[in-house]
């Protein structure tokens, strides 16, 4: 079968299903989605999020170790556009969404340290909740460092319970030299007229406690990238484009 | 105020020239989208629009079809279709179609054509089936990708979505389609 066949085959499709789409009306987009999910229309929304840049930590190499970079939708709102993040440097971010209209903020991460082993975690820090009960929010996810130009895809999910502003904590944790390395960092995202911006506000060395471990996916499918993400409990995935 | 799809059909079975204008009037931006998506040339797409309406002339009666809408886009895809494959040869590019053969492809993986018209109605049968099981906002997602050939944006502007969102609800109903093809050994 070619896909002028199958073309040809979604042609014949019953009548009704036409009928119900020549009569359906456009939906007006919302002007500001994310209230739905309770995150929305404050002056501040201030989300901490763990991320290392090597700059900014005290007594490191010079070279670069970690950066992160934050995504905002793109001119053809097809293809994220990704800026690394410094501090106290805000950067303008966008919401996305999955087919249930969760919004998530989505970020990459980048370990060029040598010493770093294949894997490493990002997790939120601040709330103890064992995340493994929530199938569709998932704030960390532990994956293989260098499956996609050594970038590490990290969805962020609000916490639509929590009260405004929000703060997480966000680590990344890996095994140096027989010790555990583990540095902390803030990222602040705020909403002003409508645009979200994200600043990377501190950054340090600490040491931490995770509570969730959730394994991500990553397979090229030419131009898209399709994202697995798998708990103990479910397994879902988007696919989105990056810029190469 | 536009007349009623049963009161057109009536025109036609009375053979009354104003069913061509009321139809025109109700429908012609309608049918014009189709084929335009298809063929991406206006001068083809109002020819095949007018087509439309010749076939409607003729077929009417004895047809009298339940939704008048469903029928002439029907009838305006299948002949913006015939169109575009004479087209083709001229490597006249551009058009939804293309772009949606080309997403199309991840659903099949080669291997023989349907034989015959049996086959064909059992590929539809089961195009069906995978369409009813979807929820009503992303079959219509899908109909309007791949049936109507609309571009992604337009899409997405309809629904008031993101173009990433349609692409990613897209992207799962054609792996799920192609499961469905694999397992009904359709490829």
């Amino acid at each position: 079968m070619n896909t002028e066949t199958l073309l040809d085959a979604i042609g014949s499709v019953n009548d009704c299903f036409i009928t119900a789409l020549s009569e359906e009306e456009p939906v007006r987009r919302k002007p500001v989605r994310l209230s739905r999910i309770g995150i929305a229309a404050a002056a501040c929304l201030c989300l901490v999020i763990g991320a290392i840049a090597y700059h900014a930590i005290k007594g490191e190499p010079a070279e670069l170790l970690f950066s992160i970079t934050a995504y905002a939708k793109g001119q053809d709102n097809m293809n994220p556009l990704g800026e690394i993040l410094e501090l106290s440097k805000p950067v303008p971010i966008d919401a996305f969404f999955l087919d249930d209209e969760t919004a998530f903020f989505l970020f990459s991460y980048e370990n060029r340290d040598p010493a770093a082993p294949n894997y490493s975690l990002i997790i939120d820090s601040t709330r103890s909740r064992d995340y493994r009960n929530y199938e569709n929010i998932i704030t960390g996810i532990m994956t293989e460092i260098g499956a996609q130009d050594n970038q590490t895809y990290v969805f962020y999910y609000p916490d639509s319970e929590q009260a405004l502003p929000y703060r997480l904590h966000l680590s990344l944790d890996y095994p140096r030299e027989n010790n555990a390395l583990v540095r902390t960092a803030e990222l602040c995202i705020t909403q002003t007229n409508g645009q979200y911006y994200v600043e990377l506000v501190t950054i340090e060395k600490s040491r931490i406690h995770y509570t969730d471990i959730t394994s991500v996916t990553i397979k090229d499918n030419t131009s898209t990238y399709e994202i697995i993400v798998t708990s103990e409990k479910s397994e879902f995935g988007w696919n989105i484009d990056f810029h190469q | 105020m536009l007349m009623n799809d049963q009161d057109i059909i009536k025109l036609y079975w009375t053979r009354s020239e104003q069913a061509i204008a009321v139809t025109a009037e109700k429908y012609g931006k309608y049918c014009y989208s189709i084929a335009f998506q298809i063929l991406n040339d206006h001068e083809d797409a109002m020819e095949c629009v007018n087509d439309t309406y010749l076939r409607a002339w003729n077929s009417m009666p004895p047809n009298r079809p339940d939704s008048l809408s469903a029928y002439l886009g029907k009838i305006t895809r299948n002949l913006a279709r015939n169109r575009y494959k004479l087209e083709r040869t001229k490597k006249r590019g551009g058009s939804q179609t293309a772009l949606a053969l080309e997403e199309l492809e991840m659903c099949i993986a080669g291997g023989g054509d349907p034989a015959d018209s049996m086959e064909m109605q059992a590929l539809g049968g089961l195009i069906n089936s995978f369409l009813f099981d979807q929820t009503e906002r992303n079959r219509n997602i899908f109909l309007r990708r791949y049936w109507m050939l609309s571009p992604i944006k337009d899409i997405a502007d309809f629904y008031g979505i993101s173009e990433s969102k349609v692409k990613s609800i897209l992207f799962r109903m054609r792996k799920k389609l192609a499961k469905l093809l694999k397992d009904e050994e359709f490829y």
